[in-house]
Order: structure tokens, then C-alpha cells, then sequence
């Protein structure tokens, strides 16, 4: 049955070892109509030899009736569960498969290609990490590729394969690997995906998909398998902060109280202090039950049950989180949702809201935009329809316990039920809280609270160095060399200028410990450190030069509200891609008049 | 526990089974859980066990009894619901047991659908179930490979296929109207070595059937079927053999196939199960028919 391993019959106590410390990887394959995803996870079970024999024969007999690959195994029957699908020939729904190499244990969501089976995909999606986009070869990136990227983006899987199928039908070209290739990253850039893999393959006759494909020499990256089996997984981060939603309390007598739920991020110990969200009750943790024995402590991923110390009322929906936690309290937001219905968004409807805490009631305002998932483009629109992303307010009766989903997808996501079918409509994404001061708002606030001033004034500064104090950022998608040549040559010629200017450069990735952070928080933290330091320099009337790659419109809003009451200036060195979220430049480094630009700027009085 | 950064896969499909049972109990009226005596249904049980610990399993826990399980199943479960001090309840169709239908006499398709489906549906209604814990697996079979965990059933309790919701992230959706109920299957994504291996990790008892012994059996239908009680009434020419076998699945006797084994212990079993080329649900009857029998079973109510 499973893939074969000589432990199996020689030592099976080993194997179980063995076995019982592999990692798990969850993904999803998707792509359009024929690219073959089907036949690829058939091949992927096959090979691992996750196929009995009896399954074997069924599958012959059934790849002659009704197959589609002659005299070939036609894989895409193993999946095509449903007979309708086996009928038409497609994946209709989402299909669950599981096998496991010597290295790891996958499960597999095979998700439907067609426009009308988005949700299915969307599913498939919500609980992978990785995800496999099937393009054949032939026709290249089409239009479900990009809405498929658009979907995967957006639910925050962040390891992207795309599989260049069916190599086998161009002659195994390079050339056409290569342009596939190009387009696909001109899109993924643009959607703003950092990060892929492509790797060309054919599922039917099996090139790299295990083995290296003698068809392909020119190809030198890993095979498919060797790629799922290696590539790091998502750190299990026990060093952020702990949040626990309140799933059931579980009382069987008088003596006893505890509050059942699974561990969403970080880990708790017997002893820790903890916070009740929404009520911002504390307490401090007096045991954690689990059926074996009294555990000293537990990690995100794990169910629980937590008693306290303290006797205080605490009912399911409620969320426990640690000290330091960054989890905010709110009830209405910003969010992206994703409609999955036949019946459009009925704006200000009431509808049924579950988070991963609790139900509650909310609305839905029309959308803020709507998103052309082919061009990326924003609309206007009264509603979503059926498979549509827009950005939407919505309202809830009650306060919630939240963050981002970019930073803590379990505390970030919902989906919308309807009160008449109670059928999943919608899922949503928080991006942010409505009505509540943003993160730049509070840092600024907690700044002035803790900044001890000194005798000299800013006016004394400015009447000292002849200048006003000036932050001038630099940013957009050009290599790091350029940053420092123009900041360093800016630094100079202000310098010569009689400006006390000063150059900060600094790597921004390598300073953190990337594995106890998501990229999100690591930059948003990173941001803020740079941005403190140029406060000091601003403060002392100077002129702060620094660069903050591939800055967004929100960051450079928030750059200016931290940096208040002092003067800022953007300048975009990046003049050819074309971003939706671009910022505006300030200034233009072509023009011969930069230098006397930035002079005037500060000398003006 | 403590010196590990993350969950090994099995403490993973542990922790995601018990968040499910959780959310059952916190948002159903009136759950049970169906329990067969197999080894999936043995998984279940420890897992309720341990989600509602230091409480006792909040719901009831069910067994349709055909009247054709094997000896050794009835008195496991009848110790086991002692031990536990579950809150067992057996029901069997009494239309069923009036008619005398069994597998002998009506063959394999009639004797499951009364005894087992109409069963069932009885139950549920008689009871007025809301929810009920399966121990189905996506791995066993192709059409439960597309079925929610949380699996809709409408009120004359037929699943359809086409008409799923979507499942997102762990939010599950248990909204339904008056008469409609929930299949869910907290095992969704464990695999028969998952099961394995659990059982082996966590020490869960098994009905002695799944073990190698000798017992005495016949060949019929290309099946050795156990010769469990005098209701297997020997053809002419047939004559028990006593046989070293054992199960790979459970269910009324005469449906059920043995297979020669000398895997006497969990780790034997495993091993066996490992090295064998055919699948686990060979070995029944009602599976044999044709590929989109499973489907139309649980469209019906097979549960």
C-alpha cells in the first residue's frame, strides 16, 4: 500500500518510529479544464505506490470503458469520485488524497478547474500550504491561472508551483518552458506572489515527476516529489504570541471549570497571565487538563482544556490571549470577501457571520471596489456575484476578538450564512477595523508618551543648522546597489550643500529571526525601527536619507502620520512596472534639478 | 511535548478531530456519535474520550445492530460501554426482526438496506438526532473523498453530492433547518495507517477479531466467512475448516471475509496491511458491485 520501504518488513517498529515523526504538508493542485490535475495526482499516488492491485485492475477495466488515454492508465479515474464527474469528465468538486514518500505525509485537495467551481477551489485553498498551478504546456497561462493565483494569493498560500504540463505534446521545448515562465512571473509580480517554482512536467508519461526527465537534460531544478518533500514548511510559531478562542466550557461538576478550544497561535504554560477578549478580564493559568495527564505547557495546533486561577466568566466565543498579544477588539471592518453564491450580496441584508470563535449577526455594505481577478483592475459595483472578490465594510452586532488575516488567518477569517438556505455564501478576509486608530495612530501615541525631551528646541535646531529637518525615503521594485548609490550621492551632495544630511542603509531581511515572525509582522516592526531612528534625526533637525523597498500606498501613509510633524519626501526610482498600489513620487532623480529642489525644501521658511 | 516545536502528523489529525467534536457539541441540540465496534469507531470513542475529559462523552453513543454482527463485537462493546459507562444505545429495525431478514435468506443488498440504512433512518428520527459522529475516512472509497466533514442530510436523509457547501478553513457550518441533520466525520483525514498507528501509539482496546486465531471457517463466494452461530446453515458439499484468520474490516459475519494471517499484534497487523496489494474494503460484500455503489448508498442514507 504505501510507498515501499525495506523497514517495513525487516524492522516494523522502526518504521513506525519512523513514521510518527514525519511532517505533513497540505496543498492544493488547480488550473483549467484539461490541464491534467487529475492525472497528475493519480500519477503522484502511483508512483508513491499508494495503488492496490485490486484498485489497479478496476482501473484498467475502467481506463478502456471509459478513459480518454487509449491503452493507457487514465489516472484522472482514481480521483473522479462522483459519477456525474466520471460522466462529464471533469472535477467537479474538491477531492482529498492522501499518500507519503520517505519524507513527508501530503494530503492533497484536487480542486476543479471551471469558472463555476471557484468556491470548491476556494476550499481546497483555505487549508493549504502550498499550491500546485497546472498549466499546459500548449496554450500557456490562461485566464483560470490567473484567477486560480489570484484566490491562492489572497488566502495567504505563500509556496506556488507552477507545473508546466503536458511537455510531452511540445516536443519538450525549452523554449516554451521559458516563455511560460516569463508571462507567469510578469503576472505573479504584478499580483505581488514574491516567490514560485515552475517546473515542467508531463503527469501522463511521468517526466519529473519522481525522477529527473531524460526528455528535458536542459531542465536542472528538483523534480515535482523532490520539491514537495524538501521545500521548508510554514515554521510552527510557538514564539508568537498565544491565542486561544474559547470553543466549549466544560464543566462536569461544581469543582471544576475549564475552557476547551484549540491553541490558534504561540503556546501557554501553567502559570502564564492571560487575557479574556472581548471583556479584558485577567487571570493567570492554574492548569492545562489534557486525558493522560496535567501538561506543563501546550502549542498552537494542539486542543486543550485551560483552568484558572481566578473564577471569572468566561463562555464560548470568547478568546484567551497572552500578554503581548496583538489581537485587537472590534465588530466592524475592512475585509476582501469572496461570494460563492448564485444569489448575489444583498448590501445591508442580515446575515449570519461565523468566525472561528463564535456566531454572530452582521452586514454587508455594497462594495468598495470589486476585482477584475483576470487584469487585476478595480471596479465599481452595487454587489458581488457568484465567485466574485471585492472589498466590502461589514458591520457585526457585537464585538470580536481580531487581527489581520495576513497576520493570524484563524483570528482574521469568517464566513457568511445565509438566514433563509443557511448556506455558506461567502468568505471573508479582515484587513482591517473600521472606526479604530491604526496601528501608525497608536505607535505615535505610545512615542510621545515615553519620549523624554530635552532643553533645546526644534526652532533653536533649525536656527543652528540654517535648515528644517527633512525624511527623505527611498522605495520601489530596483536592485539594492541603487539604493545606495543614490542615497549615498543624495547624502554627499546635501552634505556639500552645507545640509547636515545623513544616510541610513541597512539590510532590511537579515536583521530579524525570520522564523519567529511572519513576513508581514517582520516588516511592519522593521518599518517601525527604521522609522524610529529617523525620528531621533528628524528631532535633531537633520535631514534622514533612507530607503524601504516595494513601499505600499497604506505604508507610506502610515511613514507620514509617524513621522509627523516633520517633513517627508517619497522618491520612486522604479519607473517601469506599473503597481495598483504604487505610491506617488515626490520627486523625480532624473531631473538635474533634484539636489536644488530638496535645498529649497528645507531653506524654505 | 515540551522540548518539541510542533506536532507530529498524528498529533495533528489528534487536535483537528477534537476541535470538530467540540464544535458539535457547542452548536448541536441533540449529537450522538454511531459507533460499529470497528477500529475507526474505536478511534472516535478515545477521541470523545479525550475532547470532553475530565466530563464524560456528552452525547449517547449508537450501534445499528443488524442481529448479524459477530459474537465477539457484541460482548467488546457491551463491556466497553460498562467501562467507560457510556451511555449506550443498540437499536435494531424491528420491522427487520419481525420479517426474519438476513443475509441468507434475503441476500447481501436487502439484508443491508433494512437492517442497516432503513435501521438507521429509523433510529435518527426516533431519536431526533440532529448530528451524528461517523468514523468514515476520504481514503477508503472515491466518493467519500468529496464529502464535507460536516456532511448535510436532508430530512428523508439523503446526501446530495452536487450541492455541498464549501468548507473553509476550521469554520464549519452547522446552520440547518427543522428535520435536516449532520453526518460529520471527524476522521476525514486520517488514513488506515494513521488509524493504525494511533491505535498502536495510544494503547486503544480492539475487538480480538482483528487479530490472527484459529477459528472455524468456510469457503463461500471466494470469502472464507466465519462459521460464528448455528444460523450458517452448511451446503452439502461444504465443511468448516479451522483456520488461522483474521479481519481487516468488521460487520454482520456473513458479509464479512477472513483472510488467512498468523498477525497476532498491532505491530504484525500494520506490517501485514503495509505488505498486502489489495484494498481494506475488498474484503466486504456490499462494495462489490459496481464503482458508483458507494455513492448511491449514501445518497440514500447509507449513512
Amino acid at each position: 500500500m504505501s510507498h515501499q520501504s525495506n523497514l517495513i518488513e525487516t524492522d516494523i517498529l522502526g518504521y513506525l518510529k519512523d513514521q510518527e515523526h514525519k511532517s505533513l504538508l497540505r496543498f492544493i493542485t488547480c488550473g483549467s479544464v484539461d490541464d491534467g490535475k487529475s492525472t497528475l495526482i493519480g500519477r503522484l499516488l502511483y508512483e508513491s505506490k499508494l495503488i492496490y492491485e485490486d484498485q489497479l485492475a478496476t482501473l484498467k477495466k475502467d481506463s478502456s470503458k471509459v478513459g480518454t488515454q487509449g491503452d493507457d492508465i487514465d489516472f484522472a479515474l482514481l480521483v473522479d469520485g462522483l459519477a456525474s464527474e466520471r460522466e462529464q469528465g471533469i472535477t467537479i468538486d474538491v477531492a482529498y488524497r492522501y499518500f507519503s514518500t520517505d519524507k513527508r505525509k501530503f494530503i492533497v485537495a484536487d480542486t476543479p478547474g471551471h469558472e463555476q467551481y471557484t468556491r470548491n477551489m476556494a476550499t481546497g485553498a483555505s487549508t493549504a500550504e502550498l499550491a500546485i498551478l497546472m498549466v499546459d504546456a500548449r496554450h500557456g497561462i490562461m485566464t483560470q491561472t490567473r484567477r486560480h493565483s489570484t484566490i491562492v494569493h489572497m488566502l495567504g498560500v505563500d509556496k506556488i508551483v507552477l507545473a508546466i504540463n503536458k511537455m510531452d505534446l511540445v516536443d519538450y521545448e525549452e523554449s516554451t518552458y521559458q516563455k511560460i515562465l516569463d508571462d507567469y512571473r510578469t503576472f505573479a509580480t504584478e499580483l505581488g506572489i514574491r516567490d514560485f517554482t515552475a517546473i515542467p512536467v508531463s503527469a501522463l508519461k511521468g517526466d519529473n515527476i519522481t525522477d529527473p526527465s531524460e526528455e528535458m537534460a536542459w531542465y536542472s531544478g528538483p523534480s515535482l516529489i523532490e520539491f514537495l518533500e524538501t521545500v521548508p514548511l510554514k515554521t510552527v510559531n510557538t514564539a508568537g504570541a498565544f491565542t486561544m478562542p474559547v470553543q466549549w466550557v466544560n464543566r462536569p461538576n461544581l469543582d471544576f471549570r475549564g475552557f476547551a478550544g484549540q491553541i490558534t497561535t504561540g503556546k501557554i504554560a501553567v502559570g502564564d497571565a492571560i487575557e479574556v477578549l472581548p471583556a479584558k478580564v485577567r487571570s493567570t493559568v492554574k492548569s492545562i487538563v489534557t486525558f493522560e495527564k496535567e501538561a506543563k505547557e501546550a502549542i498552537r495546533g494542539e486542543s486543550v482544556t485551560l483552568t484558572l486561577n481566578d473564577e471569572i466568566d468566561i463562555s464560548r466565543g470568547d478568546v484567551l490571549v497572552c500578554k503581548g498579544s496583538k489581537t485587537e477588539i472590534g465588530h466592524s471592518f475592512v475585509s476582501t470577501l469572496l461570494w460563492m453564491s448564485e444569489e448575489a450580496l444583498v448590501p445591508g441584508k442580515s446575515y449570519w457571520i461565523k468566525t472561528r470563535a463564535k456566531l454572530l449577526s452582521g452586514t454587508i455594505q455594497a462594495p468598495r471596489y470589486r476585482l477584475n481577478v483576470n487584469t487585476l483592475e478595480k471596479s465599481e459595483s452595487e454587489t458581488l456575484s457568484l465567485n466574485e472578490i471585492g472589498q466590502c465594510e461589514c458591520e457585526f452586532d457585537q464585538d470580536i476578538a481580531y487581527e489581520p488575516y495576513t497576520r493570524n488567518p484563524h483570528l482574521g477569517s469568517f464566513i457568511i450564512i445565509d438566514r433563509q438556505s443557511n448556506n455558506t455564501v461567502g468568505m471573508g478576509l479582515i484587513e482591517d477595523s473600521i472606526g479604530h486608530e491604526s496601528w501608525a495612530e497608536r505607535h505615535v501615541s505610545e512615542r510621545n508618551k515615553y519620549w523624554s525631551k530635552g532643553i533645546v528646541s526644534y526652532a533653536d535646531r533649525v536656527k543652528q543648522n540654517k535648515h528644517k529637518s527633512l525624511l527623505i525615503v527611498l522605495t520601489g521594485e530596483v536592485a539594492r546597489e541603487q539604493y545606495s548609490n543614490i542615497g549615498t550621492a543624495l547624502e554627499k551632495q546635501l552634505c556639500e550643500e552645507g545640509i547636515r544630511a545623513y544616510r541610513y542603509g541597512f539590510q532590511f531581511m537579515r536583521i530579524a529571526d525570520t522564523d519567529k515572525q511572519s513576513i508581514t509582522e517582520l516588516r511592519q516592526d522593521m518599518f517601525r525601527h527604521l522609522l524610529d531612528i529617523g525620528y531621533a534625526f528628524l528631532d535633531a533637525g537633520m535631514v534622514f536619507i533612507t530607503s524601504i523597498r516595494n513601499m505600499s500606498r497604506k505604508e507610506a501613509e502610515e511613514l507620514r502620520v509617524i513621522s509627523k510633524p516633520f517633513d517627508v519626501v517619497i522618491i520612486d526610482l522604479d519607473k517601469q512596472t506599473s503597481i495598483a498600489d504604487r505610491v506617488c513620487s515626490d520627486f523625480d532623480t532624473s531631473k538635474e534639478s533634484l539636489i536644488a529642489d530638496i535645498v529649497s525644501r528645507v531653506k524654505d521658511s | 511535548m515540551i522540548d518539541q516545536k510542533t506536532l507530529t502528523h498524528l498529533q495533528q489529525l489528534e487536535a483537528d478531530s477534537i476541535h470538530i467534536m467540540r464544535e458539535v457539541v457547542a452548536e448541536t441540540e441533540n449529537p450522538v456519535m454511531l459507533y460499529s465496534i470497528g477500529k475507526d469507531s474505536s478511534v472516535l470513542l478515545h477521541l470523545a474520550r479525550k475532547a470532553f475529559f475530565p466530563a464524560k462523552i456528552p452525547f449517547p453513543v449508537m450501534h445499528v445492530d443488524t442481529t448479524w454482527k459477530f459474537r465477539e463485537m457484541i460482548k467488546f462493546r457491551d463491556d466497553l460501554a460498562k467501562e467507560y459507562n457510556l451511555d449506550l444505545i443498540v437499536y435494531t429495525n424491528p420491522d427487520g426482526v419481525s420479517q426474519n431478514v438476513g443475509p441468507f435468506s434475503h441476500g447481501s443488498a436487502v439484508h443491508t438496506d433494512i437492517m442497516k440504512t432503513q435501521a438507521l433512518k429509523q433510529a435518527l428520527d426516533k431519536y431526533k438526532f440532529d448530528a451524528a459522529f461517523g468514523g468514515a475516512r476520504r481514503d477508503e472509497e472515491k466518493s467519500r473523498a468529496k464529502e464535507r466533514i460536516f456532511s448535510f442530510r436532508s430530512e428523508q436523509h439523503r446526501w446530495d453530492p452536487k450541492n455541498q457547501r464549501p468548507e473553509l478553513w476550521s469554520l464549519y457550518n452547522t446552520k440547518k433547518k427543522p428535520g435536516e441533520s449532520i453526518r460529520v466525520f471527524p476522521l476525514s483525514n486520517w488514513t488506515e495507517l494513521d488509524i493504525w498507528q494511533y491505535i498502536y501509539l495510544e494503547n486503544i482496546p480492539m475487538v480480538p477479531l482483528y487479530f490472527a486465531k484459529e477459528r472455524p471457517v468456510v469457503f463461500r463466494n471466494g470469502i472464507w466467512i466465519m462459521v460464528d452461530d448455528d444460523r450458517l446453515v452448511l451446503e452439502k458439499d461444504e465443511k468448516p475448516e479451522v483456520k488461522c484468520v483474521r479481519f481487516r474490516t468488521l460487520g454482520c459475519y456473513p458479509l464479512t471475509g477472513a483472510i488467512e494471517s498468523n498477525a497476532s499484534t498491532l505491530p504484525d497487523i500494520i506490517q501485514e496491511m503495509l505488505l498486502t496489494k489489495t484494498s481494506e474494503r475488498q474484503g466486504r460484500v456490499i462494495d462489490q458491485d459496481s464503482g458508483a455503489s458507494m455513492e448511491m448508498k449514501k445518497q440514500e442514507g447509507y449513512f
